[in-house]
């Protein structure tokens, strides 16, 4: 049994055909041929899959495609369109500070603290860490990582107070 | 020597962003897992569920029939010769087949399909049948390695490779017998898992000239294509191994693993055939650290230095032997590198097990014997009131020894410098100030490494790069160096950048590896890739500055003598308006009518010693002694790199080392229950550090320069996880005056010697 559904990923409107078992990760990947979202673990422990839906953080990996429906998805090809230089301030500052390094982990990351700092424009180092606890990174111990997230939220926040 | 601080104004030792991040970061990037091609079809693996038995039969024809699968292997269709998955660069001969009649460990692949897609591959798993003949089996190396034990192999022994020194053992235990003291002790190191975030994935596609091309998550693309050859059957000229960039490896992947299956099913098919690993397929049968016993035998005099010492080592192998004979032999040498003795004694003994292949893993054998040596170095400190700093530094080889292991003599080594810095950072004499809070009690403790660079001696070491200027006066360096993640690629630009005298930003390096089209490198193991690599590219950019000097010469009329390089400029010294662009040089050597040509430099490198490094780490932690749960406060880690081409990539490197060296030490570990199945094969069951448990890190960059290296520099990617979990265990000792010899230390364990001790 086949399922029709239309998904709303970064602004556009897929009207797709799905199995009901196939995931949101296996969807954006192999049928949106969306491959910035990562898929490491697929059982939900490792954060490399998490996309933004309807600004919460989420696992794709978990979400079969068809409860997706009705949601607005963002995915990393869509986290930095708003910028102006085509990244968004957390990729920038780890693009400065050395946060990546094979990536594979990257685009999770980011989308799960994309949404975070949305919400916690204040979070403390501390917070941030725990905040990082769903995302496994096996190569930088997380050290460069907080130094950006740190940075990109001093940038995110002071634009917001700067006067318009 | 001296300790990086400041910024410097050269290129080398420049904080350079990497080449590769804005592509990562975007998501744009492409890693193996996501290519697709036309056509292409996805493989599953059917796999033992025994940890030993024989293959009576394979009926595929139920699987056959399922709509959608396109081809079926087995060991009734598979070709069989040997191979060593390890991908040696020397003839070594293998002791595996691609499928064999029998499985010796869980997982062990038994037949592979391919199908239009995933899910209708894994169904038509479920529908081959197999019958077996159950055999007897044996997981434990201790219980392998006596004599009534079961042959994991069928026949002969379950001693698979064994390693030791000459000396006559009368001759040590006489040295035993006359020493002041003795100090025996047994320690133990658990299997972990390389954990990789991208797990291991291969498309492979064979054309109707008998090609094989293999797009592969591999630290090893050389190699690789050898021994892929070797199990196929096929002419080397034939495969070609496409090396996209790489989600971390750590070892894990300096194997061949999935290749072979996704070859033999794109011959089969004539289409492409991706083949990805399950996270736990990773954890089961996706490559691991192997599992150690250490047994020491020390003798010390009374003046504090060591007489006798003695090593008894077991590694548990797995079913086939792949990296053993590597990794023990690194361990034999780690054994005589880190201290000093009269008489020293080592017996490595490889053992045979029914479990899954171990392999390469980040230190490649050193973290199994540093974390004995480093305990019980901790433990005769302690017993003999011997101050721990100055007990190692008087036992190490330092600069001006003899290496032990290679005979050469050590040019280069911040080793008591890196004991002391670290020590100071640490506040190591203040370290007694109240030590306990409460229930929790706090302690520090050392530990440190001497290790070498590169695959010598055991191995020939050779890199090839090219340089090539282009019209515009931009360069493409040409290598095939891997990058797992590390920034490599970034800190090879520099040198590139550095050699032309021409803005980073000019240099353009290859960011993947192709076999069919780039020069050789071995890949990236062994801390050998600034090492080894980075000196071809120095020596290519070197040839192309050179050559760009004889032709600009020839152009400006002026003596080469006369000239030099310079931010994209040929110019002579002596009258500065005589110049002419790198471009401009191209581009009349192009074109010339007579002997036209190309500025293409050429650099071929095999160093000329193996590039001790030497550093220590001092870990602080704190104990909760009515729960056992132990936290790594800080960790203080000074390394000795020779020179410093990226501090922030080496930072990288040492912190990403540490979580692994914690998590070594206090919770990670692969269980097996007694039917051989490992039981904690996901993230969940198996403790990673996670942000929040991280330590403070700080980082101690040392320069002590190595001839041999280009720049004078060593390697750095694997010495940091060396020492980590000797560190943080003496640490504990420390704090509750328990001394745990096997890892990992988990707050169980601690809870439980805590009781042990207090009763």
């Amino acid at each position: 049994m086949k399922l029709s559904v239309t998904l709303n990923v970064n602004g556009t409107n897929y009207f797709i055909v799905v199995e009901p078992h196939w995931t949101l990760a296996y969807v954006l990947r192999e049928v949106l041929g969306l491959t910035g979202t990562k898929v490491a673990c697929g059982t939900g422990d490792c954060g490399c899959c998490t996309v933004i839906a309807d600004g919460k953080a989420t696992l794709s990996c978990l979400t079969l495609a068809a409860s997706a429906e009705g949601l607005k998805i963002e995915t990393i090809e869509g986290a930095s369109t708003q910028f102006k230089e085509k990244l968004h301030p957390i990729q920038t500052t780890f693009a400065e500070i050395g946060g990546a390094q094979c990536g594979f982990c990257i685009p999770g990351m980011v989308m799960n603290m994309k949404a975070f700092l949305e919400e916690n424009p204040t979070c403390t180092e501390a917070d941030l860490r725990r905040a990082l606890g769903g995302n496994i990174c096996r190569c930088t111990g997380y050290a460069k990582q907080v130094e950006a997230l740190i940075s990109a939220r001093d940038l995110l926040f002071q634009e917001r107070r700067l006067p318009h | 020597m001296r300790t990086v601080t400041e910024e410097k104004r050269s290129i080398i030792g420049a904080r350079l962003p990497r080449v590769d991040s804005i592509e990562k970061l975007s998501g744009s990037v492409q890693y193996a897992a996501d290519l697709k091609f036309p056509d292409m079809l996805y493989a599953a693996l059917l796999r033992s569920p025994h940890p030993h038995a024989r293959i009576i039969s394979i009926n595929t024809r139920k699987a056959e029939e399922i709509p959608g699968v396109k081809a079926i292997i087995s060991r009734d269709n598979a070709p069989r010769f040997l191979f060593n998955s390890s991908c040696p660069l020397l003839d070594v001969e293998g002791d595996q087949v691609i499928f064999d009649d029998w499985v010796r460990y869980v997982g062990e692949p038994v037949a592979g399909v391919a199908a239009v897609d995933i899910d209708t591959a894994r169904v038509a798993l479920a529908s081959i049948e197999v019958r077996y003949e159950t055999l007897p089996f044996v997981l434990h190396s201790e219980s392998a390695i006596g004599l009534a034990s079961p042959c994991v192999r069928e026949k002969g022994s379950n001693i698979a490779f064994e390693i030791g020194t000459n000396q006559e053992s009368i001759d040590f235990d006489k040295a035993i017998e006359k020493s002041d003291y003795v100090f025996r002790g047994k320690y133990s190191t658990a299997s972990v898992q390389q954990c990789a975030m991208e797990p291991h994935v291969c498309v492979s596609k064979y054309d109707d000239s008998g090609r094989l091309t293999v797009w592969s998550s591999t630290q090893i693309p050389f190699r690789l294509r050898s021994t892929l050859s070797k199990a196929l059957g096929l002419s080397v000229g034939k495969v070609r191994i496409i090396r996209p960039p790489l989600g971390g490896g750590f070892g894990a992947k300096e194997q061949m693993i999935v290749e072979p299956y996704s070859a033999l099913l794109a011959m089969k098919t004539r289409k492409p055939v991706k083949l990805e690993y399950t996270r736990e397929e990773e954890f089961t049968v996706g490559s691991r650290r192997h599992a150690c016993n250490v047994e020491l035998e020390t003798g010390v005099s009374k003046d504090g230095t060591f007489t006798a010492r003695g090593a008894d080592v077991i590694l548990q192998v797995g079913a086939y032997l792949s990296h053993a004979p590597g990794v023990m032999s690194k361990a034999f040498a780690h054994f005589l590198m880190l201290y000093k003795a009269a008489t020293s004694r080592f017996d490595g003994k490889c053992v045979y097990t029914n479990t899954s292949l171990s392999g390469a893993c980040r230190g490649y054998g050193a973290p199994q014997i540093v974390f004995a040596i480093e305990r019980q170095v901790d433990e005769i400190c302690r017993e003999l009131e011997l101050d721990q700093l100055e007990f190692r530094i008087r036992n190490s080889y330092t600069m001006g020894d003899v290496d032990p292991v290679t005979n050469f003599k050590i040019e280069t080594g911040a080793n008591e410098a890196s004991i002391r810095a670290a020590a100071e950072k640490a506040g190591w004499n203040n370290r007694f100030s109240p030590k306990a809070f409460g229930e929790l009690r706090r302690g520090m403790g050392i530990a440190r490494y001497m290790y070498s660079t590169s695959a010598k001696p055991w191995w020939p070491e050779a890199s090839e790069a090219l340089a090539i200027i282009n019209e515009d006066g931009s360069v493409n360096v040409v290598t095939c160096a891997v990058d797992l993640g590390t920034g490599i690629t970034t800190g090879l630009a520099q040198i590139a950048a550095h050699e032309l005298q021409v803005d980073a930003s000019m240099i353009n390096i290859s960011k993947e590896s192709d076999t069919e089209t780039y020069p050789l490198d071995t890949g990236a193991y062994a801390s050998r890739t600034t090492y080894v690599a980075g000196g071809a590219v120095k020596l290519a950019a070197a040839d192309a500055r050179q050559k760009l000097l004889s032709a600009a010469s020839r152009i400006l009329g002026v003596d080469l003598d006369e000239l030099d390089a310079k931010d994209g400029k040929v110019y002579s010294k002596l009258h500065h308006e005589k110049s002419v662009s790198y471009g401009e040089v191209v581009k009349k050597c192009r074109t010339a009518l007579e002997g036209s040509s190309t500025i293409l430099g050429r650099g071929f490198f095999e160093p000329k010693g193996n590039g001790p490094t030497f550093g220590a780490q001092i870990a602080e932690v704190e104990v909760d002694v009515k729960t056992g749960q132990t936290k790594v406060l800080r960790i203080v880690a000074a390394l000795d790199v020779g020179k410093a081409i990226n501090p922030a990539n080496i930072e990288g490197q040492v912190h990403g080392s540490i979580q692994m060296g914690v998590g070594y030490a206090l919770s990670e570990c692969l269980k097996w229950n007694e039917a051989g199945e490992i039981i904690n094969p996901s993230f969940l069951d198996y403790k990673l550090i996670a942000a929040l448990d991280m330590p403070k890190i700080d980082v101690i960059i040392l320069e002590s320069p190595d001839p041999s290296g280009p720049y004078g520099a060593k390697g750095v990617g694997e010495q940091p996880v060396v020492p980590t979990a000797a560190a943080v265990l003496n640490a504990v000792n420390d704090a509750i005056g328990v001394s745990i010899r096997d890892l990992p230390a988990t707050s169980e364990k601690i809870y439980r010697a805590i009781n042990a001790q207090n009763n």
